[in-house]
């Protein structure tokens, strides 16, 4: 029996090439889609579930309460780690980790600049699991200058060599021995490097007991902290005995309040309660990306849907017969069901190879930041999900229509009067506008994000970021005459002012927690982030004083000590504390001297912080240039030779401010971009339904546009008549999509501070094109059934 | 074998009801073949159609070997129409996308019967009405009568009881039209039943006995000449 349904439904299948050509792709294609969409939530769900001790690795938090206002970071004191190992027995092993930033990697001749080294505790190679290309785990960062390349990078400077034992000259810190090779860290992983050094490194030579104590736990907060568990031991007992912890060291510290907070390695990713600001960003998106890709499959089996039923009427004649030679209704809906799983097979089929070319030869996975692939035999979920994607959409895509076929009285459909397209009418038209509803709101989505992202491209920073260039100085020895290079580059004829500051836009603030003169009087703590740049910093990037002066003079180590620093404010800041006059005000080491009207130093995501600037004290790395627009490139050649004198051997990298700052929004313009994609898959598959309806339509009006062509009617009225009803599908479409959509636009511009407001123009702009495209998709077929000579389609009654 | 009691079957159409059968009244006994004769309309398919099963009657009592059809569920009424009755229709109905060989098994299919036997029964078949070469064509591949012939053979399959045959040669020329007729005759010698409707005179011949519809109503019977 099921060879026979399947012999004849593959023959059906090819016996109308082209319904079943449009059925199959578009379910492919929504199929595919699916596909990519599993793979993408399977790979974020098990972002760092691959290391074997993931269940007992936990990342250490901070929770800071300074003058009311409570924050937590996820960095803390390199003395953490060991304090709280020896404190709580149920710590097995503790791993820091601390960015090493932008740095200058050289091999014999070679020289590389990298950004992605981590310094790491041994433990980053025996509690995680990475797969070792050479070497070992157990000797991987044990002692001092020693490091382990990933394969990426290893390949990058030695080809295909082994190269452990080899020895890589690391910026500011010497040369270092190199003990191992791994494996690149999947994307998924939380911890993204391209090579380690061993963290003891940092603190060779200097006395640790001395170094690692608790009354240094406040103090250069900059290192992550993870730890392994001991089996059985959990967040809570760490919870209570880590409270005791800080009450033994509380007397230790200052004013502030502390709390330390763990959470799994395993949350991180989608529900961090650390950072729970990116892990929601990650969260949203994984939401917002299944949804769509559910649409896009709830389109694709309408199509199914929709041409299935309309067709009922060729396969009338088969059913009424198969009832007449003794088939119950049951066989039949069971028949049909059947039928619909081959076809769906079929689809599933043509979705992979689809998944497999959008994989593997469209930038996606650039787009979305991982390296997804269609392995049914290695993936050890693709074969069950495939198994359920296909009873899924085979029963729900397959239901309908075969309850609605199986229920055609055969007396009726063997005289050819039951299964007319007039039957089902009303679902199919439902189906047909939920699908414009939907590729109406996506069109009109995608198109909001781009004006959202231009708008933030085009916004007023309240500083200058064209034209600017930034040269970032690490090496120790030269950022010691960092000023000298500063003047020699304002002298270039090109730069119209040169800075040196120790934060560019993007890269966020440090903060410090101080005294500051409240409106009344009083001294009292707050937290503010803080930017250290010289005088030139406001000219140079065209930030406004609006009251008092600049800096007079450099700020020293000297100035500190006396209170004598002087500091300009930002208007949130002065607003923020209320000040009626800020000029004069104290703060814990100095006086403000000036405020500058606010600009958008973090991402147009965030709001303005308030911030204060001092001079800096010790040498500021980013030496920023505003160049004249006209002569670009010779500006630049002058600024690499005025580098090449200044630092020889060092290459000349810089960067230009703009696009930094365009870089921060790469989230978004990544989210941006998978919008237009899915968007365009979603107006092509509707496309497609309405396609293949309307030339079902019309092929079931073939009689009817003959005889009014007879009659003497014009083509254009006959793609008039053809064409109207499809146009007012649409519009409905449009009116229904339109409040929804704003509700969806709505909820997505919240993640910005700043936004575009929502016009009708997207919504206009997406309305039209869609209409335009249905429009166009119906009347190629309208013309072509008006142009036919009636006396054809005539001539069979 | 066959009961009618004050058969009516009419359709709603709003307030109004249209009559197809008016108090038909009928005896069919096993053996016998009987053809159904009337104008255009006079409700000659509706009542095969309620013989073979395929409609229900409005009022009135069906008794087929004493079975009441008109008090059984569908799911019965299917069964006995699985085991008892072959369908002939005037433009043959075979399954399109089914070769010949696959448009005889159909029925074995839906009654289950096992594949060795399934077998066996569509050879024979294909044998006693001399089609074993077009076992693989498709019915598109065929003349009208030889579809014709599928489909008798496709009514014939499950050893029914009674054969139903609507206009069996309106599709096909005088030759074939005989030719398809000398085989009912042959069939109803071997004891099946056969009930056709036809308008040709020269078919009615073939049968023992003619009723006659118009309206709805029964206005006639008559012996025919070979009865």
């Amino acid at each position: 029996m099921i060879w026979i349904l399947l012999k004849q439904t593959l023959r059906g299948i090819f016996r109308d090439k082209f319904h079943s050509f449009i059925n199959v792709f578009g379910l492919g294609l929504g199929i595919a889609c699916c596909i990519i969409g599993l793979l993408f939530i399977q790979d974020e769900w098990s972002a760092d579930r691959r290391h074997a001790n993931a269940g007992r690795i936990y990342r250490y938090g901070v929770q800071m309460t300074i003058g009311g206002v409570t924050g937590v970071q996820t960095t803390c004191n390199a003395a953490a780690g060991p304090l709280l190992k020896e404190f709580i027995p149920g710590i097995e092993s503790y791993i820091r980790i601390g960015s090493a930033g932008e740095i200058l990697v050289k091999h014999k001749a070679d020289a590389f600049q990298e950004e992605n080294f981590l310094w790491a505790d041994p433990g980053l190679l025996t509690a995680f699991s990475h797969s070792f290309v050479h070497g070992n785990p157990a000797d991987g960062l044990n002692r001092n200058n020693t490091m382990v390349l990933t394969r990426s990078l290893a390949r990058k400077i030695f080809g295909e060599r082994n190269p452990v034992g080899q020895m890589l000259e690391i910026e500011n810190h010497g040369p270092f021995e190199i003990t191992g090779v791994i494996a690149d860290p999947p994307l998924s992983d939380h911890l993204q490097f391209t090579a380690l050094l061993s963290f003891s490194t940092l603190f060779k030579g200097l006395d640790q007991a001395e170094l690692f104590q608790p009354s240094n736990l406040s103090g250069d907060m900059g290192y992550g902290l993870y730890f392994l568990f001991a089996p059985g031991f959990t967040a809570e007992e760490f919870a209570a005995q880590e409270r005791r912890f800080y009450g033994k060291y509380q007397a230790a510290v200052d004013g502030i309040q502390y709390l330390g907070l763990v959470e799994p390695l395993t949350d991180i990713r989608l529900r961090s309660s650390l950072d729970s600001g990116q892990a929601a960003v990650n969260a949203r998106f994984l939401f917002w990306f299944g949804g769509i890709v559910l649409f896009i499959l709830f389109l694709a089996c309408v199509n199914y849907v929709n041409l299935t039923t309309a067709r009922a009427s060729k396969r009338a004649k088969e059913i009424g017969i198969k009832k007449v030679v003794g088939s119950s209704h049951g066989a039949l809906v069971a028949h049909l069901l059947t039928e619909s799983l081959v076809f769906v097979l079929v689809a599933l089929a043509a979705g992979i190879i689809l998944a497999q070319i959008i994989l593997a030869l469209t930038p996606l996975n650039e787009v979305i930041g991982k390296n997804l692939q269609v392995n049914p035999l290695s993936n050890p979920i693709l074969l069950p999900a495939l198994a359920a994607i296909w009873v899924v959409v085979g029963v729900l895509a397959g239901l309908y229509p075969a309850f609605y076929l199986a229920r055609l009285s055969p007396v009726r459909t063997l005289k050819g009067k039951a299964g007319s397209p007039a039957a089902g009418r009303f679902i199919r038209q439902a189906l047909l506008v939920a699908q414009f509803v939907i590729t109406i709101a996506a069109v009109a989505l995608t198109l909001l994000m781009v004006r959202q992202l231009d708008y933030v491209h085009g916004k007023d920073l309240g500083f200058r970021k064209d034209h600017v260039v930034v040269i970032k100085v690490t090496e120790a020895g030269l950022l010691n005459r960092v000023d000298a290079f500063k003047d020699e580059v304002r002298r270039c004829p090109g730069v119209r002012a040169a800075a040196c500051s120790n934060a560019v836009p993007g890269l966020g603030y440090t903060g410090f927690a101080f005294n500051w003169e409240t409106s009344s009087g009083e001294m009292k703590l707050h937290a503010f982030p803080s930017l250290q740049a010289d005088s030139d910093y406001f000219r140079t990037m065209d930030i406004q004083l609006i009251q008092g002066r600049n800096f007079s003079r450099p700020a020293s180590r000297a100035d500190f000590r006396n209170k004598s620093l002087e500091v300009v404010v930002n208007e949130r800041l002065v607003r923020l504390m209320g000040w009626q006059e800020p000029i004069g005000k104290r703060f814990q080491y100095g006086t403000v001297v000036g405020v500058v009207r606010d600009f958008h130093f973090d991402p147009l995501h965030y709001d303005i912080r308030p911030v204060f600037i001092t001079a800096p004290m010790d040498p500021a790395p980013y030496v920023s240039a505003s160049i004249r627009g006209d002569r670009i490139r010779e500006t630049l050649q002058q600024l690499r030779a005025r580098w090449q004198a200044f630092a020889p051997g060092y290459p000349f990298a810089y960067t230009f401010l703009d696009q930094r700052i365009a870089r921060i929004y790469t989230e978004d313009e990544k989210q941006q971009k998978l919008a237009t994609l899915f968007a365009g898959v979603c107006l092509l598959i509707s496309c497609l339904g309405l396609f293949a309806l309307a030339s079902f339509t019309i092929g079931q009006r073939t009689k009817e546009i003959g005889i009014r062509r007879a009659l003497g009617a014009s083509l254009a009225s006959v793609v008039v008549l053809l064409g109207r009803r499809f146009v007012l599908w649409v519009l409905l479409a449009n009116a229904l999509a339109w409040p929804l959509t704003y509700l969806a636009m709505r909820q997505w511009l919240e993640s910005f501070v700043f936004r575009t407001p929502i016009g009708i123009g997207v919504f206009l702009l997406a309305g039209v094109s869609v209409l335009l495209v249905a429009m166009l998709t119906v009347s190629v077929q309208s013309i072509r059934a008006a142009r036919a000579n009636p006396v054809d389609s005539l001539r069979y009654e | 074998m066959i009961r009618l009691r004050d058969i009516t079957r009419y359709y709603t159409n709003g307030f109004v009801k249209t009559f197809v059968l008016r108090g038909v009244r009928l005896d069919v006994a096993e053996g016998e073949f009987l053809t159904i004769m009337g104008p255009s309309g006079a409700g000659k398919s509706t009542l095969l159609h309620i013989l073979g099963m395929l409609d229900a009657t409005s009022e009135g009592e069906y008794y087929f070997h004493d079975i009441p059809v008109h008090e059984l569920t569908e799911r019965r009424r299917t069964e006995l129409h699985q085991q008892n009755i072959g369908f002939v229709f005037q433009s043959y109905h075979l399954i399109d996308d089914l070769t010949v060989y696959e448009n005889l098994e159909t029925p074995l299919l839906y009654k289950k019967v096992k594949a060795a036997e399934r077998k066996s029964l569509v050879a024979d078949m294909l044998d006693r009405f001399g089609i074993v070469a077009k076992k693989d064509l498709f019915p598109a591949q065929l003349s009208g009568g030889q579809q014709q012939l599928v489909a008798v053979a496709r009514a014939m399959i499950i050893h029914p009881r009674l054969i139903l045959a609507d206009e069996p040669t309106g599709n096909l020329n005088s030759k074939q039209g005989e030719e398809i007729m000398a085989l009912f005759r042959e069939l109803n010698r071997a004891g099946t039943t056969i009930i056709q409707v036809t308008h040709s005179e020269k078919n009615a011949a073939y049968s023992h006995r003619i009723i006659h519809l118009c309206d709805g109503w029964v206005t006639g019977h008559q012996l025919a000449a070979s009865g």
